[in-house]
């Protein structure tokens, strides 16, 4: 019997549904928080899902998102743009300026070459900047999209849209979807976790891992990214298991009570995550511990235990695909190459990063490949947007260090793993890497494209709020999946 | 407060999502902080009241919820209290770790259960 299956059989014991009933006030609304109540309780391993949803086989188990916060340029790493180096340094033509809203370029911007040389790599002859020695060895496993696009060019609301497809505050993110629509695989640990690198929070803050208007028991639970990433695993000194147990078992009675009383779907969180907590106190320090990895593996990605890095994160984030973790996002910071200081401007910060990144990426994919994992495990990396294929002139002069605005007309990301087409480069972009031109990619179309791997359709899994059934992608535009790259 | 999900102060933040998760839980039962403060407020049920322990479990019970506990809540409570004493009586070693006494070491071990109690934590 799982967590949820006790769960939901503790929850009848004490409370018969004729009980409950009887005791409300309203019925018919009673009515539907008893179901949802179930929902709440029942959703640890999917049973509870509507037929309809499971009509597609799912090719990914779980997702490992890999965000580089700050939107890394996709010209000094994956979209080669030879047009560019005839156009360096030439005041770009008004038909590209039209209509484009920049965060920061004022007037007429000249355009700027790639500053790092192109090559293809790979059996698949992909292109590729000599950024990432180490990552290129695994270009042949992942399938690039050039066409990514997006309607918003601040990072907050652009990450927002990437993560919870609103702009706007207070919609779950995709990792609360699933978790939702999947429940947990692995019972003992939470089914979505976020990890943070790079020194800072995403610009939209832990909204782009929140549940939105979802029952937070669907939120990313946010690990730490410095010394233990859980705090207070064991039981003060003096307090032994049973009278923990003993403990939980009565704040669940008492909380089951007061459910009973105000039917709040929050108090039913409260009760499945000390439960959760109880489980975790046994399994998780053993998922959550770096140091019983081999020195190899160290080696292969970088690691060192303790330390804040996006090594850590890449590696806990493969010890948590094993153990079963649904929904696993990480967010690097430090990309928002702008050329405005030194610690990201494309002729310096970002040369580290790209150092910082190069050997984690490539280990992630490699192990989870010598694991066996990366068949069911889908692996999605990019930023909440693109940058401009011309030289970011911050209040209109040249600006010392080398930099690029924010582009939401195109980026590049790639997709390995689970059901993904390896080796291949979907859509592009116009000659000088500007807007997509060829087979445009929405973060919606994105979104979709991701549950529907995890076997979900991406207009079907809804949760009624405010009047509407609610979906990830929003119901006001179309989007589709890119069957193209699937395999 | 990365655990609570409190925003960094680095950015201003227009909204708090609603946050309830299991890392909560192991701060709240386990951070020695919540300990401590689980020896204080045993503390104050002893001092504030009378000796009878219902009535102790029921200040406290008022303290962390602001409401009086049904007969239910505080019957299954004084039991567990019962079994916690019994345990510290036999075990001296683990009853020294959380207070002088067995009395004091069971009674801390309910004030940290009503922390933790869903009333508690959410007003």
């Amino acid at each position: 019997m799982n967590l949820s299956q006790q769960l939901q059989h503790d929850y009848l014991q004490h409370q018969s549904r004729r009980q409950f009933l009887s005791k409300c006030v309203a019925g018919v609304g009673s009515a539907w928080l008893t179901s949802m109540a179930g929902k709440v309780m029942g959703s640890g391993d999917g049973h509870d899902l509507p037929a309809h949803l499971s009509h597609i086989a799912p090719k990914a188990k779980r997702v490992i998102f890999l965000h580089m916060a700050g939107a890394p340029s996709q010209l000094e790493l994956f979209d080669y743009k030879p047009e560019l180096a005839k156009l360096d340094g030439q005041p770009t033509p008004m038909e590209y300026l039209e209509g484009q809203r920049f965060a920061f370029i004022q007037g007429v911007p000249k355009l700027l070459n790639t500053i790092y040389p192109f090559h293809q790599a790979g059996a698949s002859g992909q292109w590729i900047s000599d950024r990432l020695p180490h990552f290129e060895k695994v270009i042949d496993d992942v399938c690039f999209i050039k066409s990514m696009h997006t309607n918003q060019f601040n990072h907050a609301p652009a990450q927002l849209l990437l993560h919870t497809g609103n702009a706007n505050l207070g919609n779950p993110s995709i990792g609360s979807w699933v978790t939702y629509g999947l429940g947990r695989e692995n019972e003992n640990l939470p089914g979505y976790i976020a990890l943070v690198s790079g020194g800072k929070t995403p610009s939209a803050g832990k909204s782009v891992w929140g549940s939105g208007f979802l029952p937070s028991v669907y939120q990313g639970v946010q690990c730490r990214s410095k010394g233990d990433p859980v705090l207070y695993l064991s039981n003060p000194k003096g307090v032994p298991r049973d009278m923990r147990r003993a403990t939980i078992d009565a704040i669940t009675r008492i909380n089951q009570q007061a459910h009973n009383e105000t039917n709040d779907p929050e108090t039913l969180t409260r009760i499945a995550q000390y439960e959760l907590a109880f489980r975790m106190q046994i399994h998780a320090n053993e998922a959550f511990d770096l140091k019983e990895e081999p020195q190899h593996v160290h080696e292969l990605y970088g690691t060192e235990p303790g330390k804040e890095s996006f090594a850590n994160n890449c590696l806990l984030a493969r010890r948590l695909a094993e153990r079963g973790v649904r929904y696993i996002q990480l967010f690097d910071w430090g990309w928002d190459s702008h050329g405005a200081g030194a610690n990201e401007a494309l002729n310096t910060g970002f040369k580290k990063k790209c150092q910082q990144v190069d050997q984690p990426m490539y280990a992630l994919l490699t192990d989870l490949k010598q694991r066996g994992l990366l068949e069911d495990t889908l692996v999605v990396w990019g930023g909440e947007f693109g940058r401009t294929p011309m030289r970011e002139n911050r209040g209109g002069q040249e600006m010392k260090l080398i930099g690029r605005d924010h582009n939401p007309g195109a980026f590049t990301m790639w997709m390995a793993g689970a059901g993904v087409k390896p080796g291949i480069s979907y859509g592009e972009t116009d000659p000088i890497g500007n807007k997509a031109s060829k087979d445009p990619v929405s973060t919606q179309d994105l979104q979709a494209t991701i549950l529907h791997l995890l076997g979900l359709k991406h207009n079907q899994l809804t949760y009624p709020f405010q009047g509407l059934d609610q979906t990830l992608p929003g119901v006001t535009h179309p989007s589709r999946v890119i069957q193209q790259i699937l395999s | 407060m990365i655990t609570f999900d409190a925003p960094t102060r680095d950015l201003c933040s227009a909204q708090r999502i609603p946050t309830n998760t299991p890392l909560h839980a192991l701060v709240t039962l386990n951070d020695p902080v919540y300990l401590e403060c689980s020896r204080a407020l045993a503390a104050r049920m002893t001092s504030e009241t009378g000796p009878g322990i219902s009535q102790q479990i029921s200040h406290g019970y008022l303290l962390t919820t602001q409401q009086q506990p049904t007969a239910a809540t505080l019957k299954l409570l004084t039991n567990l209290h019962a079994g916690f004493l019994t345990h510290y009586q036999a075990n001296p070693t683990e009853s020294k770790a959380i207070a002088n006494t067995p009395g004091q070491a069971a009674l801390t071990i309910i004030a940290n259960t009503l922390f933790n109690l869903d009333a508690a934590l959410t007003k």
